[in-house]
């Protein structure tokens, strides 16, 4: 099954970019010219099928290494810590794609990559917030020390992301386009073979999110392995 | 070739490079690994 995923992985996400271009089709959005309103072609609504599973990838990385960091804190197994740190770190990679994606959008929708919209304000302070994770990490010398201390940072920093990513976002005002997710005929603008292929986005998304994870705890055990050998052949 | 062909083209070429990358990094875990568990337990060859 290891073996096969990665087959799998860059099928799903090979045939997801592809069905983007072709089975998807251009969306359309009003535009008031003269009095009248006519429907143009919007084809920048496809940076869309990547920014959201990226900001997908991002709460489920951060969800993932509070799950770990607490399973740490319950048995002091360095190895649910190794899985806090790759999910963490890959929460931040993916954070950081969506805002980059999104700023590709805003420059063309908005006139500017940088807007202080609230929206790219708290995924800017998100990853500030899991910056310090990482900072942290790097502060510490004892491992133990260090270990116990990221997992208590990772699990008050996940407590922000629902504040951050859903809730501030909705109370304040907003330029982001949110009515474009719902996907009721009245107010979305997606049909149903968007929604299908969207879907087809998220679960190549997460497919990568596993093999990624998978290599990066291998190595992180690996690394961890090599240096306690180290320090006993040191000691000897 | 359009607008929409250069961009998927990019996007195409830029998840091949992951792709590969991440094959890559995988395959040479694995011997790694494998490498270590030999010398580990040298009766295992």
């Amino acid at each position: 099954m290891a073996r096969a995923w990665k087959w799998v992985t860059g099928a799903l996400m090979t045939a997801s970019i592809l069905l983007a271009f072709t089975y998807s089709p251009v969306a359309t959005r009003p535009r008031f010219e003269g009095g009248q309103t006519t429907m143009v072609p919007w084809p920048e609504f496809r940076i869309f099928f990547f920014h959201v599973p990226s900001a997908w990838i991002a709460t489920l990385g951060f969800l993932v290494a509070m799950i770990w960091s607490i399973r740490y804190l319950k048995t002091r197994d360095p190895k649910q810590d190794d899985v806090a740190l790759a999910s963490s770190e890959l929460g931040f990679v993916f954070c950081a794609v969506a805002l980059a994606s999104g700023m590709i959008w805003a420059r063309r929708e908005w006139g500017a990559f940088w807007n202080w919209d609230p929206r790219q304000n708290t995924v800017l302070i998100l990853l500030l917030i899991y910056g310090g994770y990482f900072t942290l990490r790097s502060a510490i010398a004892d491992e133990d020390k260090r270990r116990r201390i990221v997992a208590v940072y990772s699990i008050f920093a996940f407590v922000t992301v629902p504040f951050l990513v859903f809730v501030v976002p909705r109370v304040m005002e907003t330029l982001h386009p949110s009515p474009i997710i719902k996907t009721d005929q009245q107010s979305g603008v997606m049909n149903a073979k968007m929604r299908q292929v969207f879907y087809l986005f998220l679960l190549s998304y997460t497919a990568l999110y596993v093999w990624i994870l998978n290599i990066r705890v291998r190595v992180e055990r690996l690394s961890r392995a090599n240096v306690v050998d180290l320090q006993a052949q040191e000691v000897a | 070739m359009s607008g929409a062909g250069y961009v998927l083209s990019a996007i195409l070429v830029i998840w091949l490079g992951v792709f590969i990358y991440l094959v890559s990094v995988e395959r040479k875990l694995n011997r790694v690994i494998r490498d270590q568990a030999f010398r580990d337990k040298p009766q295992a060859r």
